[in-house]
């Protein structure tokens, strides 16, 4: 009832305030208004002045008119790029999401999702998994190394030997004895060959205590030559190939 | 062989000489720490400061007192304390009233081989003092600089850092130790000779007794013949390579600088002078690694609770390296 009443009393306060307003500016009816008698019209005559009239100059029409910046015609819009359009389509429908009455539901959706990512995470790092798995490669063992260590099981030693001495480089010769050594010692099952092993940790890998003395002099001679970087005469290299034969060719 | 190509090059006869008798003269006394031992000169002769980390009572302070005693030379020892402050290391300016003047006063850090025992016990205000000495030999003070005579040497001991009162040393400072050696408690063989040596010898006269075996002068040649020796090119790629591998390693949240790299040239120079050597082998590379560069880096907080320390990883560093061959 009290309703009834409120809404009685705004309909009967704005239709006052209509013909109130009705009322301003508006020709009042003829019924309305009373009848009085017409004013006496005076007309005043300037006769003294003469009256020029001046025409616009149609030239400054016509530049105006030709002017970019008086044409008011609606131009059709330049050709978008693909990629603003991209822009343009994703913020259109970033606003849709976000705008309309299920943004609500959607923003529900994406804190749910967060919230498995983030359990996800935390699940994979305290049971010790290393993210870093995900992560682009490291670069960490791909520093330059202009001459990696041979597989000594792919060198043709004898090819290789003849060549170096060919060439008088007895040095380089000593080496391809020493890694042919090595492979024999490997083949052999004398030592187990690993590229990170160093000479020393060959050495004590012989079991034989005649070899591994025979093994200790070669090592030593190779790490002067080579390591040292002695130089080596011919006369003393063909008594170095001679005991590398010999160790090679005993057992 | 060896003596055929040795010969006509690098004269090492007194340098072999000078650490034999350092090595006798500490032999004496010191039972086992062999290793520790030619640490300690390898560092004198490589012209670095050398940080022995052990627990109470593995005879640190003794090992460097005994090198200290073995070199002809000044030695002063300070003992750090928590309440120490920089000027009481580095000396200060006092006011003369006669001459209405102030007067610089050097302090215990001026000498030729310095003992700074429990290093790890000042604050870091205090271990900051030690940066400027330690790496450009020189302390300056009140805009006066003072060069430091050669050689100087700075030997600290450290209790490890999981001890009551102790600090961890700054980064900067650590890499300006060419080694940590860790000192190991003696096994129990070596534990009844020195009881023994103890009970029938009085060891304190024995200390005293250790006359110095080598003078500045000889020192300063070792030095000069060291710097010379040779390394072959894929030697000093071989300690990039490691050095560049600590800063990749994923279980390193700190890798080693470049003075790392050349520390461990240098270290691994005079390891190979003392084995009678004019160059550098793969081994000595290997040898100094650990006590080069386990102090310099530092491990991820996921390692460091597993139980991992820096020098697994320098060992897990080197087993991933070709030995160049």
């Amino acid at each position: 009832m009290l309703r009834f009443s409120l809404l009685l009393f705004f309909l009967c306060c704005s239709s006052l305030t209509g013909s109130v307003y009705a009322g301003v500016g508006q020709p009042a009816s003829k019924s309305t208004l009373p009848k009085k008698a017409a004013p006496k019209k005076i007309i005043l005559e300037d006769t003294n002045s003469v009256v020029q009239v001046r025409l616009f100059d149609l030239e400054k029409i016509k530049a105006y008119r030709a002017e970019k910046d008086f044409k008011y015609d609606n131009l059709a819009p330049e050709n978008e790029s693909l990629w603003s359009r991209f822009w343009k389509w994703f913020w259109h429908l970033f606003d849709r999401i976000f705008s309309s009455s299920k943004a609500g539901n959607y923003f529900g959706y994406f804190i749910i999702a967060v919230f498995v990512v983030l359990v996800i995470f935390f699940l994979l790092k305290f049971s010790g998994i290393d993210l870093k798995f995900f992560a682009s490669k490291s670069k960490s063992l791909e520093v330059p190394y202009t001459e990696a260590l041979d597989n000594i099981h792919e060198i043709n030693f004898d090819h290789e030997i003849e060549k170096a001495i060919a060439s008088g480089n007895y040095r380089l010769a000593i080496r391809m004895f020493y890694l042919r050594t090595l492979k024999y010692l490997s083949d052999t099952d004398q030592i187990n060959w690993q590229p990170e092993k160093t000479n020393q940790a060959y050495i004590q890998e012989i079991a034989n205590a005649d070899r591994k003395h025979l093994f200790t002099t070669l090592t030593n001679q190779f790490e002067y030559i080579w390591y040292g970087e002695f130089f080596l005469e011919k006369e003393r290299f063909n008594e170095l190939q001679t005991d590398f034969n010999n160790f090679n060719r005993t057992s | 062989m060896e003596p055929e190509l040795t010969n006509h090059r690098t004269d090492l006869t007194e340098l072999s000489q000078a650490v034999e008798q350092i090595r006798a003269s500490l032999g004496k006394i010191i039972v086992g720490q062999k290793e520790t031992i030619d640490f300690l000169i390898a560092g004198l002769l490589a012209d670095g400061h050398i940080l022995l980390e052990g627990v109470p009572g593995v005879a640190k302070t003794l090992s460097a007192k005994l090198v200290a005693k073995s070199i002809d030379a000044s030695f002063s020892r300070i003992q750090f304390t928590p309440d120490l402050m920089p000027s009481d290391v580095l000396g200060t300016s006092v006011f003369d009233p006669r001459s209405a003047t102030f007067e610089y006063r050097k302090g215990p850090i001026f000498g030729h081989i310095i003992l700074i025992d429990e290093i790890n016990r000042a604050p870091a205000k205090t271990q900051s003092a030690l940066f400027e000495v330690m790496e450009e030999k020189q302390v300056t003070v009140d805009g006066h600089t003072y060069a430091m005579e050669a050689p100087f040497m700075v030997l600290a001991t450290q209790n490890p850092i999981e001890q009551e009162g102790t600090y961890r040393l700054p980064e900067a400072q650590l890499d300006r130790f060419l080694f940590k050696i860790e000192v190991k408690y003696p096994t129990l063989e070596e534990e009844t000779t020195i009881l023994l040596n103890q009970h029938q010898q009085n060891l304190g006269a024995e200390v005293k007794e250790v006359k110095p075996v080598l003078s500045i002068a000889q020192i300063k040649t070792c030095r000069a013949i060291i710097k010379a020796l040779h390394v072959e090119p894929k030697l000093i790629e071989y300690v990039a390579k490691i050095t560049h591998e600590t800063r990749n390693n994923k279980s390193l949240y700190l890798g080693a600088s470049p003075r790392a790299s050349l520390a461990m040239i240098n270290s691994a120079k005079a390891i190979a002078a003392m084995a009678g050597r004019d160059f550098v082998t793969p081994d000595d590379i290997i040898k100094v690694a650990a006590p080069v560069l386990a102090h310099r880096i530092m491990l991820t907080p996921d390692k460091e609770m597993e139980g991992l320390s820096t020098r697994d990883i320098v060992a897990q560093i080197i087993q991933k390296i070709e030995i160049p061959r």
